[in-house]
């Protein structure tokens, strides 16, 4: 009986290394998905045929989200294509929709690394704290003091504790982004500040000494 | 007896059998123990392995970013000595670019550092104001004017500096070369800071005297300095600014006092809810009880009740019971359903884009759900405008000739910081995309161009 628990704990433990090896592999292939680079008026049209041949469910508004995506997904798969959720020359052609190859349209990616930064940090605030968080990065973006892009006051090293933490890649819920993209617009109900603290968690005692501004929910934002 | 007897000799049996079982289980451990011992040192060998890789990785990026701060501070100070040498406006204005771009590139390297967070902010700042600062002088080289005496004393002490902060640098830079590990210095703690910030930050002695910098420019000490220019009217209290609120809204189900907001602008906050459910953040100012900001989620639904047309006019009603004098619609967009409205005030029917106001409206209840009015607030002042000498018609021969002109107005239009330009918009096409062109109301000449970039989230200027 011993043995039998003594052989059950070592394979437990032989089946747990595998795990880690493995583990390092999964973590190797995380990507972060690629968006398609089309326009709105494209995108409609997208989601339109989507429509018409029954693998789009969701409304015609030109935004190329999941829903949009796993529909072109599904569409590619049936028809022997690349199933890359993205609409390229080839989809694009067995969908009879043409794409506008005079403008080439952006895929916003400074707009979703803000969501992702405002999510990662500041999911479960209210809302206005989610624009603040957002205000704060682009007020750096804008000082002297820091950084002169988005991503670069995002990634510089220490600066934030989920970047730090890998939190930073998780996906971003719809009110991340939205907050993310009123920042982007000019809100700042932070009227300019550059710091932000929980002041029930911060272990720097230099962030105390900055000048409140306002608190929201959970974090003290500070100039 | 016997029946014990049976009973221990079925127990010997019992227990050959037993012991047997054991033999055997023990070797089948016995083996999965030596495959497990093996498995885990497989494991534990390529995570080291592994970990030691990105370790390594991690230190050449970082080495590569000490390699190019170095570089850079070096290239500055040799072309900042350059240009005290220099006789040559055009010879000038090609270093003085040159120390722009190497400022961006030192920045740029900084940024990619271990750098403990709110460290070396003022080295930062000085490199930052540096590039400003050569750029705004390249520029006005490019317009024809020299540099003068002031400018060249500025530039003397802003060398001297440069040159100090070059010293330090490439004695700290030795020392990363020899042995030592960005990646390991960083993650060892001093109190707030890491050891690699201690070290870096020591290059910014107390010998180092930064010159202040006065000049109109990107992340000049004049940009920042903003002052409220827009706001008047009597003090008022948080019950008052209450009201206020509820003039604005239409659809109000409960208001809630929530606290102040001290900065910039001195406002109270409040937390409303629309007769939808829709939560707001509210900030009106104490002088003359505007609403300042609101910030709204609005409704994560697709379900459309009122059309554009509408949702443009409850944002102008919105924004004239706030006070905005003759607003007016100048751009929109929409993500989903929220209606982005751009609204800028007009003197004598010319644009002030210097004092635009944002509206979100809410096309689901057709509530505002985001306001902002701080470059209105920041901004606004009965301005004395010179009449045009000319029409937007006269000048549109100067514009390139592909081009088809839709629209144009005349508009105040906010030129590199700080600066207030009349000028005559053309809203053009050409091959399907569209352009802002911003022509001098006075000379005709080329202020700026815009163009509508289509992005996923809907369209913007750039």
């Amino acid at each position: 009986m011993k043995a039998k628990i003594i052989s059950l704990v070592l394979g437990l433990i032989f089946l747990m290394s595998s795990f880690i090896i493995g583990d390092c592999l999964v973590f190797q292939n995380t990507m972060v998905s690629v968006k398609a680079a089309t326009t709105v008026s494209e995108n409609k049209a997208i989601q339109q045929k989507l429509k018409e041949l029954g693998y789009y469910t969701g409304s015609v508004d030109g935004v190329y989200g999941q829903g949009t995506r796993s529909a072109v997904i599904a569409f590619q798969k049936a028809n022997g294509l690349t199933a890359d959720g993205v609409v390229g020359t080839q989809t694009a052609k067995a969908l009879g929709v043409t794409l506008n190859s005079e403008e080439v349209a952006q895929s916003g990616s400074d707009l979703y690394l803000l969501a992702k930064c405002v999510y990662s940090e500041a999911r479960g605030e209210p809302y206005e704290g989610q624009v603040a968080v957002a205000a704060v990065v682009l007020n750096r973006v804008e000082s002297p003091e820091f950084p002169n892009t988005i991503s670069e006051v995002i990634y510089q090293p220490w600066a934030f504790t989920a970047v730090h933490d890998g939190q930073i890649n998780l996906e971003p819920d719809s009110t991340a982004y939205s907050a993310a993209k009123d920042a982007m617009n000019g809100w700042d109900p932070t009227y300019g500040c550059l710091y932000y603290y929980n002041p029930a968690t911060a272990t720097s005692s230099w962030i105390f000494t900055r000048t409140t501004v306002v608190t929201i929910g959970r974090h003290v934002f500070a100039i | 007896m016997k029946k014990n007897q049976d009973v221990l000799g079925e127990n010997k049996t019992n227990k050959k059998h037993y012991s047997k079982s054991v033999v055997m289980g023990l070797s089948i451990s016995t083996a999965i123990l030596a495959l497990s011992t093996v498995g885990l040192g497989i494991a534990f060998g390529v995570a080291q392995s592994k970990s030691d890789s990105y370790g390594i990785q991690l230190e050449n990026v970082y080495q590569k970013n000490m390699y190019d701060l170095v570089e850079s501070v070096n290239n500055v100070e040799t072309k900042l000595s350059k240009v005290l040498a220099s006789n040559s406006n055009s010879y000038r204005k090609k270093l003085l670019n040159e120390v722009a771009q190497d400022s961006e590139l030192a920045q740029n390297a900084v940024s990619g550092l271990p750098l403990s967070a709110n460290s070396l902010s003022q080295s930062v700042k000085f490199i930052n104001q540096l590039g400003g600062y050569s750029q705004t002088l390249a520029d006005s080289l490019a317009q024809g004017k020299a540099l003068t005496e002031n400018d060249l004393e500025t530039i003397g002490k802003l060398h001297q500096s440069v040159k100090d902060m070059k010293k330090e640098i490439n004695k700290f830079s030795q020392k990363t070369q020899n042995d030592y590990s960005i990646l390991n210095q960083s993650l060892l703690l001093n109190g707030d800071y890491n050891n690699f910030t201690i070290e870096l930050s020591k290059i910014k002695g107390d010998n180092m005297d930064y010159p202040v910098m006065i000049y109109d420019g990107p992340f000049s000490d004049s940009t920042l300095d903003k002052t409220v220019k827009g706001l008047s009217g009597e003090s008022k209290d948080k019950d008052q600014c209450k009201q206020e609120i509820e003039k604005c809204f239409k659809n109000l189900a409960s208001i809630q006092y929530n606290g102040e907001t001290n900065g910039r602008f001195n406002t109270y906050t409040y937390n409303v809810t629309n007769t939808d459910s829709q939560k707001l953040f509210v900030q009106v100012s104490k002088i003359g009880g505007h609403v300042i900001t609101v910030s709204g989620r609005g409704s994560e639904s697709n379900e459309k009740n009122i059309n554009e047309e509408s949702a443009k006019n409850i944002a102008l009603d919105f924004a004239k019971e706030n006070g905005i004098e003759n607003p007016q619609v100048v751009w929109s967009d929409s993500l989903k359903n929220s209606f982005y409205l751009n609204i800028a005030p007009t003197q004598n029917g010319i644009v002030l884009y210097p004092d635009l106001v944002k509206v979100k409206v809410d096309l689901g209840s057709g509530s505002v759900v985001g306001y902002d009015s701080t470059s209105y607030f920041m901004n606004h002042v009965n301005r004395k405008l010179s009449q045009p000498t000319h029409t937007a018609k006269e000048f549109k021969s100067s514009l390139p000739k592909d081009m088809t002109v839709k629209n144009m107005r005349a508009v105040l239009a906010p030129l590199d910081y700080n600066r207030e330009v009349l000028c005559f918009e053309y809203e053009c096409e050409k091959n399907g995309s569209t352009y802002y062109f911003y022509l001098n109301a006075l000379n005709g000449k080329e202020e700026n161009v815009l163009k509508v970039i289509q992005t996923q989230d809907g369209s913007k200027l750039f």
